[in-house]
């Protein structure tokens, strides 16, 4: 039967294109992940080329002329080579162009073959969006100061920053869906942590002795915790001693307490109460300094692909708390709605029930809070290599390009102002995504719609 | 209520134990300790090692270490730092004392301009003021805020060049003789080195806070009451301001307990940027330095704080907004 309604998805997509901006968002992605992607073809150099004689480090961007000096009338756009000198004062090199050296033409889709790229890694190309012929140069954001193309490098660092983005989310979201979705769908249904000797029968009979080896284990660890804590207290005074007898008591009833239980009914533990006690605990250190301290158990000197990996953990593993008490807030309301009782009743399995009614209730919040967190994800990326601990050389992301653009004191971005170009980059992609989500979340929430 | 607050600190005990031991056990997991570095050095003897090492109590096992620092922790001794030879809470006050220059009037700066903002947007939904400060408030949002930071040192540094004034410093909390001034001008140096890290601190929070208003302000205009409050004939300015708004701000007064760790948590990035002497660079240091017991005696300050904010904030909650009963 065909329906004269619109479709959930067709009245979202009209509502998304009203917000003007969202949809700016998405095309201003759209073209910084193909630039990222295509990385090879948009960037007219090799991120780490560069040249030893004639040295180009600190070069300023490249003047592209439109107008020919001889004629005076428009011209196919070209650029002049460069000449280096000292400055005698500050010593540092100057670039002057080099009419003599005659006209470069810039020239698109150009073959070059001595810096060929692979894209995806797979598919091995050196043709290139645009380029001049050598010796002549163009720098559309200047060099760094190996004489590195910065323009290049920053197309190259959006595949670090961007991808890191997506992928940081993607690591929360999996922990916070996971996380949060058992600790809201199992509230309230504790799990059994051990057997009295009394219920010890089929699969019980390995289980019980195993839990019950196992909480023998934590009672001592109790016992042995407090003591050692008395036994190391230096203090002698009253009020010391009164604190070691606190913490022995303490000790002496959390064991006793777990005795007692272990023999007389199973233990129980309800994952809702130990996910959220962890989700408090994240929460209370703040991020910063969680994040940098986390990365600090990790060495900096290791493999840079492993360091791109060990940062995306890192700040999934920051993330997902917040996410995992919506989720759960979520499923529990919808634990209790009609259809989900109704699916119970009819001998749906747990599984069957979660993925058919529980998942689908948190999908629009998910596509947006995923849409909306990802913005805090490049943020996080790019303040960790700010501060040298994210991604390391040969690698390199928007955030590094910047923390090598202020290392050399102030004087190196106010001589050089081209180095700071690539926190453009940073605010304009987060900026788009939060547009993006903003424009999401209007569209998906059914309240929101004018 | 009473029954529910002692609830509420009985809770914290394991939450402060399970967050201190994994503050803990973050600093112990990272490779090698404070005396590592000091090792590399050809000039201290392996003997020396071993005596710091065992004065410092680095040579026992993990779990000694944090009863004994458990136990101080306890008698309110946050312990001792390796780098500085003193008191952690000595080391770690005057550097909060300096952050919360710039966080204090940075967190009043972003009540005084979120919330009007965020009123502004709801009253005047979709205006052509709502449409600008909603967008400066994303710009504000997007652009990290070292980089801001740096940028406001590009431009004051350019203005400079061309006119030979510098209008705000930008790096540093004083001038250079700063200690032969008068008291009163000692003040004046530190609040003018402090204009543009605030205004960077600032800058960040503002659109997070302003659309919070005015999704609340946009809800309490939807209801019945204003519909009534307008029929009967109240003033535009009272319904706006007497009904609506007073109960849009009830949220906020769950945000203020978390402002209580912000106070000392630093400003981030602007310090590092801007060479405050703030906590978060010194932070870095001690990361740097496995400077355990500043590292654990700031975490542990920090999460005390967040849980007595926390409380506050419930609390507060249950007294401006009569609705909510704690059981």
């Amino acid at each position: 039967m065909e329906r004269a309604s619109t479709s959930q998805f067709a009245v979202a997509l009209r509502q998304f294109r009203k917000h003007r901006l969202a949809v700016w968002g998405g095309r201003i992605l759209l073209v910084l992940y193909l630039m990222a992607a295509f990385a090879g073809f948009f960037s007219p150099y090799d991120p780490n080329y560069y040249e030893l004689y004639p040295p180009k480090g600190h070069h300023p961007p490249t003047r592209i002329h439109f107008v020919d000096p001889e004629t005076g009338r428009l011209t196919r756009p070209f650029v002049y080579a460069t000449k280096r000198s000292i400055d005698p004062v500050t010593l540092q090199p100057r670039y002057e162009e080099d009419p003599s050296q005659g006209k470069f033409y810039v020239r698109f889709f150009v073959r070059a073959p001595e810096q060929p790229y692979t894209i995806f890694r797979v598919f091995r190309s050196d043709l290139r969006l645009f380029g001049v012929d050598p010796p002549g140069r163009i720098f559309l954001m200047g060099t760094d100061n190996f004489g590195r193309d910065l323009f290049s490098r920053v197309v190259y660092g959006g595949q670090v920053s961007l991808t890191i983005g997506i992928l940081s989310a993607l690591v929360s979201f999996a922990l916070g869906l996971l996380l949060g979705g058992i600790a809201g769908y199992f509230s309230g249904r504790p799990f059994r942590l051990s057997l009295p000797p009394s219920a010890w029968r089929g699969v019980g009979l390995l289980l019980g002795p195993l839990s019950l080896l196992l909480w023998l284990g934590v009672a001592a660890a109790a016992l042995f915790l407090a003591f050692s804590f008395a036994r190391l207290s230096p203090g002698k005074d009253l009020f010391s001693l009164g604190i070691d007898a606190l913490v022995v008591l303490l000790g002496v009833l959390a064991a006793g307490a777990i005795l007692y239980r272990l023999f007389r009914e199973p233990i129980r533990l309800d994952p809702d109460d130990l996910i959220m006690r962890t989700v408090e605990i994240i929460a209370a250190i703040p991020s910063l300094f969680l994040l940098i301290s986390l990365r600090a158990v990790f060495p900096t000197n290791i493999d840079p692909l492993l360091t791109f990996y060990l940062v995306v953990g890192l700040l999934g593993f920051i993330g997902w708390g917040g996410l995992a008490r919506v989720v759960r807030g979520i499923v529990l309301s919808v634990r209790e709605m009609d259809y989900v009782q109704a699916a119970r009743a009819l001998g749906a399995s747990d599984g069957r029930i979660i993925a058919r009614h529980v998942l689908p209730a948190t999908a629009s919040y998910v596509i947006v809070s995923l849409s909306l967190t990802i913005p805090g994800f490049i943020l996080g990326e790019s303040g960790l290599s700010f501060l040298g601990l994210g991604v390391t050389e040969p690698y390199t992301s928007w955030g590094l390009l910047l923390q090598a653009a202020q290392q050399g004191g102030f004087a190196s971005f106010t001589d050089r102002p081209w180095v700071l170009w690539p926190g453009f980059f940073i605010f304009l992609s987060v900026l788009s995504w939060n547009f993006l989500g903003d424009g999401l979340r209007d569209a998906l929430d059914p309240r929101r719609r004018q | 209520m009473t029954t529910y607050v002692l609830r509420r600190i009985l809770y914290l005990i394991p939450t402060f134990f399970g967050a201190t031991f994994l503050a803990f056990l973050i600093i112990q997991m990272a490779p090698g300790d404070y005396l590592t570095q000091l090792e590399l050095d050809p000039k201290v003897t392996p003997e020396t090692i071993a005596r710091l090492r065992s004065q410092f109590g680095l040579d026992r096992p993990v779990y000694e270490q944090y009863l004994l620092w458990m136990n101080n922790l306890l008698h309110l001794n946050l312990g001792y730092s390796f780098a500085y030879q003193a008191p952690v809470l000595e080391v770690i006050w005057p550097r909060v004392v300096n952050s919360m220059v710039i966080v204090i009037p940075s967190t009043i700066l972003l009540y005084l301009v979120a919330i009007p903002i965020g009123v502004y947007g709801a009253v005047r939904q979709y205006s052509l003021g709502d449409r600008i400060l909603s967008f400066l408030a994303y710009v504000g949002l997007s652009v990290p805020s070292f980089f801001l930071a740096l940028i406001a040192i590009y431009v004051l540094l350019q203005i400079k060049f061309k006119t030979g004034v510098l209008i705000f410093p930008v790096s540093g909390m004083t001038s250079s003789g700063f200690e032969q001034l008068p008291p009163l001008r000692q003040w004046l140096d530190i609040a003018w080195h402090a204009v543009v890290p605030i205004l960077v601190a600032t800058a960040n929070d503002i659109a997070g806070l302003s659309r919070l208003m005015r999704g609340q302000m946009l809800e309490v205009l939807g209801q019945d009451y204003i519909r009534t409050a307008r029929a009967k004939g109240l003033a535009e300015r009272v319904v706006l301001y007497k009904h609506a708004f007073r109960n849009a701000v009830i949220p906020f007064v769950a945000t203020l307990g978390g402002l209580l760790p912000s106070l000392i948590s630093g400003a981030g990035f602007v310090e590092v940027v801007m060479a405050w002497p703030g906590i978060t660079p010194f932070f870095l240091d001690a990361i740097a330095n496995q400077d355990l017991y500043v590292i654990a005696g700031f975490l542990t300050v920090s999460l005390v704080l967040l849980m007595i904010g926390n409380l506050i904030s419930d609390l507060l909650l249950a007294w401006v907004d009569p609705r909510i009963r704690y059981e």
